[in-house]
């Protein structure tokens, strides 16, 4: 089970502000999915490796160099953006 | 025939002039404004580009040039699907009016093939849910009863191609979101195997579950679209393109003496009328010459609690770019970095993808040893197992895509996993990455539709495809007769 | 109470592709911001990675040329924080199955340095600071890293600094990064922990940040030292943290205040399948790499009679030793030949690209052919410099130079008259005898002059310049 404190600070990992309240509510919730998803230690399970699920590998590619998107459609998707830099802060 | 499919349908109307392309598209358009009103299907309806696409199309039919299998004919996508030029928001606050600038690999193909695109379908945001409920932008309502969701997280797409304000559409489906809501609209709703089609361009939820796939009125259809869609992509390396046989050139194969797999588990904890529909699909199959075999496979029952584990925890890191940096909201006051990123995210994300991202980042901290997600990997390979010794046995796996039907909005859970148990059938799929269909096979007492779900072996589309278009054939429901809003072919 | 220094580094190294990690973005420096990106390297909506081949090939020579045992099954994994210049959210990295573990590097005085991984792994982006605003440029997003990880082996700053350039030489040497350090290519992270001498238990490790010279690396060492030592011989303790040098202050500082301050959630990347590396394709790699570095500096060292420094400095340059291989199969003397390419050949090529790059206007068989000469003293080694430095100006082609040298044609007629001057003023005697009519005379002042001249002369053009000399000398007297 999960504390309103671990769920402080999952928030903190996630990036996520959330208040008091939505702490307390969002444990409660999470508690309800943790006891169901608590029966998977209702039984010893066969310990079968998880591989992947179509045996896929070595899918690399060759070292060539192909056109990037212009500077502009790199920055489209933003109007927070300066000669051609996208800007994190102004007026520190 | 009801079970007429739309695509070949359109087709052939255009072929013998009895309507241009443009004069359809038109038609559509014109249907969509007034039912979309209602229904709050499309959150987007893109007039220009359809119009465009018409006109190539009409252009070609003019000059007697053969139309390819999806030429000219008008779809929706769901609005993960990301449109180069069009707005895609994935039905986030996060997303609100971002402008992607290139195409999902699955569109690009239908976009060279002048598919005509109507518009963007409504979803649950960011995929995560089961009603269309979680969009920004309000839910979607389900055709057969405007009281009733129409399912999530594809709902606006099933809404759409149930009212035939789409001829068809494409979803994605991670836990379900394919299969369910068809189930609750009354269409056919195909999730390939994993890797069958490209993820390029689909806005990321949970990397080893997600799957584009055809959401459409017949079997035919979705068989047209898959074999036109299963193509491997460079750009996406978990991507393996058709491994199998071609669907379409197999639906009207003999499935006398096909062996049919009933798992026991899936027959627990179903609503009366869903049983009593199934065990009538069961009749149908029997006639066709089919042979039952009973299954025993207690790991799916597992497959629920296992897909909240990897499903969000892979969601969280894959949700993490959204930071509001580089592109969708970011907030108006911030005094630090810190900052910035978290309150563009509270703002941005709604409380069911809050929900699962904690969750999901509980799961992959450190906090227990990731116990969580090992023993989750240990059940998930246990379960394919499971699926690949029942595919010695048996040809498809039958079961009911959804223990009950679509349940009305504003229906409020007892607690967090009741509102998660809908997708208890369909689950199980994903975690094995196989295929499934949900064909419709029935009507509960209020007249709401009810989905049969058929699994496949990997990569045995054309098996599944097979079966469930003979079974349409013969049972000839007709589920969407009764349906009078959408365009009249 | 004495302490024991305990350094280990993390070393980044910017490897020689010339696409991105996960796209075909190009890698090189100096584009204008934003210019070398695309929806991956950006990390924008529904984008997928697909692996640079060229990546892993240079990561399995990085772990050849350290000695690392290459595992024969690899896969990336997902290391997940925030931070503006992480367009994903997360890096992708190697944490559980690195390419290449357990290597090592050896010393000057046989001190061996353990390396326990060498991972593949992308690069973030850059913050630049305009003014009092904050702005990114993606164009370094993806660019493929080595990670070169040693254990805490280094007990001197020395020892430091000789493991670094060592490390610096072997990757340029090898061909997998170019190491330019101003460039950023290559970046360390240092650990500093202090352990009392005599003592089992292992001092307090301190992380010092992204250190990107030699000079600021050894200069924080030392500060973090004396720090160290004032707080343990005050009786406290070291406190676990990160740091990093400030090069205006030359002092550490803290950069992140809690402890634990990140859980770096790692799982396997699922967007990407593992790959297996074969022992035909180690193997194949191995062919195509240049001899042992350590191995050829002995082989120059002990067989060559060439001085350590010299060895070390001319095998920091691949092509030039290789140069300097070529020639040294056909002349004997190979610290001739070295001090020709260390000292001209050098000079001429003025910058590290010229010299890394090292393209000569002069031919190999002409440079034997002067060399040769020069062994078998038929030219003096001055002259010979002077003559392969006009030769590399180019002045004149170096094997017409050598021919107009062998033939008595290289000295000009002005100095060849004061030539003949100088013997004329120091053998007043044959030139009376040669005024009195003796014959022999003139063919020993002839003989003195060639004697005294040093390099092969014309006869013809020496008796008739002596002759008009002589002239002038008796007229003058």
């Amino acid at each position: 089970m999960i504390t309103k404190e671990e769920t402080l600070k999952m928030s903190e990992f996630a990036k996520i502000k959330i208040n008091d309240k939505e702490a307390e509510r969002f444990t409660a919730d999470i508690n309800d999915i943790l006891a169901f998803v608590d029966m998977i230690y209702e039984e010893e399970h066969e310990n079968v490796e998880f591989c992947g699920l179509n045996n896929l590998k070595n899918c690399l590619r060759e070292d060539i160099v192909k056109p990037s998107l212009e500077n502009e459609q790199i920055l489209s998707g933003t109007k927070y953006k300066d000669k051609g830099y996208f800007v994190l802060m102004k007026g520190v | 025939m009801k079970s007429m499919g739309r695509i070949k349908h359109i087709q052939d109307l255009f072929n013998k002039k009895q309507v241009s392309c443009t004069e359809l598209t038109n038609k559509y358009l014109k249907t969509i404004e007034s039912v979309n009103k209602e229904l709050n299907a499309y959150i987007n309806i893109t007039e220009d580009t359809a119009l465009k696409a018409a006109q190539k199309v009409d252009e070609k039919i003019s000059k007697g040039i053969k139309l390819r299998p999806l030429e000219g004919v008008p779809l929706v996508l769901k609005d993960n699907i990301l449109t180069k030029g069009i707005k895609t928001t994935c039905c986030s606050n996060m997303l609100k009016g971002y402008i992607p600038n290139y195409d999902a690999t699955v569109w690009s193909i239908l976009k060279e093939q002048n598919a005509v695109l109507l518009g963007k379908a409504n979803m649950d945001e960011f995929a995560m849910g089961c009603s269309c409920g979680t969009s920004c932008f309000g839910g979607s309502k389900n055709p057969h009863d405007t009281s009733k969701v129409p399912g999530g997280s594809s709902g606006g797409s099933a809404a759409a191609v149930s009212a035939n304000i789409a001829a068809y559409s494409l979803g994605t489906d991670t836990g379900g979101s394919i299969r369910q809501p068809s189930s609750f609209c009354g269409i056919v709703g195909l999730k390939p195997t994993y890797g069958a089609f490209s993820r390029y361009g689909v806005v990321a939820f949970a990397s080893t579950l997600d799957q584009v796939g055809p959401m459409a009125a017949t079997v035919e259809d979705a068989a047209l679209i898959y074999d036109n869609l299963a193509i491997k992509d460079l750009k996406d390396t978990t991507s393996l393109g058709m491994m199998g046989e071609k669907t379409f050139s197999n639906l009207r194969k003999d499935i006398n003496g096909i062996r049919i797999g009933l798992p026991k588990q899936y027959f627990e904890g179903l609503d009366e009328d869903v049983r009593a529909s199934i065990n009538e699909a069961i009749k149908v199959y029997e006639s066709l010459g089919a042979k039952f075999v009973k299954l025993d496979m207690p790991n799916i029952k597992y497959s629920l609690p296992i897909y909240y584990i990897l499903a969000t925890s892979e969601a969280s890191s894959n949700l993490a770019r959204f930071d509001g940096i580089r592109f969708g909201h970011r907030t108006k006051e911030y005094k630090d970095i810190n900052e910035l990123i978290s309150k563009s995210r509270e703002e941005g994300f709604g409380e069911e993808v809050k929900r699962r991202l904690l969750l999901g980042t509980y799961m992959l901290s450190s906090r227990h040893n990731k116990a969580y997600i090992k023993e989750a990997k240990k059940i998930r390979g246990a379960t394919l197992k499971s699926f690949d010794d029942a595919f010695t046995k048996c040809d498809v796996i039958l079961s009911s895509t959804v223990p009950s039907t679509a349940f009305e909005h504003g229906f409020v859970p007892e607690d967090q996993m009741q509102a998660y148990m809908t997708d208890i059938c369909t689950v199980p799929v994903n975690i094995a990455g196989l295929p499934a269909i949900s064909v419709p096979c029935g009507k509960d007492r209020n007249g709401m539709p009810i989905g049969m779900q058929l699994i496949g072996d990997r990569f045995k589309e054309s098996t599944i495809l097979n079966a469930a278009y003979q079974f349409e054939k013969v049972a000839d429901l007709g589920i969407l007769d009764d349906l009078n809003m959408g365009v009249k072919l | 109470m004495n302490y024991e220094l305990r350094v280990g580094i993390e070393a980044h190294f910017e490897i020689l592709t010339n696409s991105k990690l996960f796209c075909g973005c190009s890698t090189k420096f100096g584009a204008d911001a934003n210019t070398q990106c695309c929806p991956v390297c950006v990390g924008l909506p529904g984008t997928l990675p697909v692996m640079n081949k060229k990546a892993v090939e240079l990561t399995i020579k990085a772990g050849l040329a350290t000695h690392c045992s290459i595992g024969n099954f690899s896969n990336m994994d997902r290391k997940n924080y925030f931070y503006p210049d992480l367009a994903k959210g997360y890096q992708v990295t190697q944490y559980y199955k690195p390419i290449c573990k357990n290597g090592h590097v050896k010393l000057s005085g046989g001190k061996i340095v353990h390396i326990e991984r060498i991972h593949i792994e992308e690069d973030v982006g850059k913050l630049v600071y305009r003014g009092n605003d904050i702005l990114i440029d993606y164009n370094r997003s993806g660019i493929p890293l080595l990670e070169i990880v040693s254990a805490p082996d280094m007990t001197s700053v020395d020892e430091v600094r000789e493991y670094i350039e060592k490390l610096i030489d072997l990757m340029r040497y090898v061909g997998i990064s170019d190491c330019k350090m101003q460039e950023g290519s290559l970046r360390c992270d240092v650990n500093v922990s202090l352990k009392e001498q005599g003592s089992d238990i292992e001092g307090t490790r301190i992380e010092l940040k992204n250190l990107n010279s030699v000079k600021f690396i050894t200069k924080a060492i030392e500060f973090e030292v004396d720090r160290q030592i004032d707080i343990l011989k005050s009786g406290n303790k070291v406190k676990s943290e990160t740091r990093r040098y400030d090069e205006i202050t030359k002092k550490t500082e803290p950069m992140r205040t809690k402890e634990n301050a990140v859980d770096y959630r790692y799982f396997k990347e699922p967007d990407l399948a593992g790959f297996d590396i074969t022992a035909q394709e180690i193997d194949k790699i191995k062919k195509g790499m240049p001899r042992d570095l350590d191995d050829r500096m002995n082989h120059y060292v002990n067989d060559f009679d060439i001085s350590y420094m010299d060895a070390k400095n001319i095998l920091k340059y691949k092509n030039a030793a290789d140069y300097f291989d070529e020639i040294s199969t056909k002349v004997e003397n190979k610290k001739l030949v070295l001090n020709f390419i260390m000292g001209p050949i050098f000079s001429k090529l003025k910058t590290q690209e010229e010299k890394q790059a090292f393209n000569l206007n002069i031919k190999g068989e002409d440079f034997i052919n002067l060399c040769r000469m020069v062994e078998n003293k038929k030219i003096d080694f001055t002259l010979a410099k002077e003559i392969l430095n006009n030769a590399l100006d180019a002045k004149e082609n170096l094997g017409d130079l050598i021919f107009k040298y062998s033939n008595g044609d290289y000295i000009n007629d002005k100095d060849l008259a004061s030539l003949c001057k100088d013997v004329l003023s120091k053998n007043e005697n044959a030139v009376k005898d040669f005024q009195k009519g003796k014959k022999q005379s003139f063919q020993y002042l002839i003989g003195m002059v060639i004697k005294h001249a040093k390099l092969p002369l014309n006869i013809k053009k020496v008796e008739s310049i002596l002759k008009e000399q002589l002239r002038l000398f008796c007229f003058n007297k």
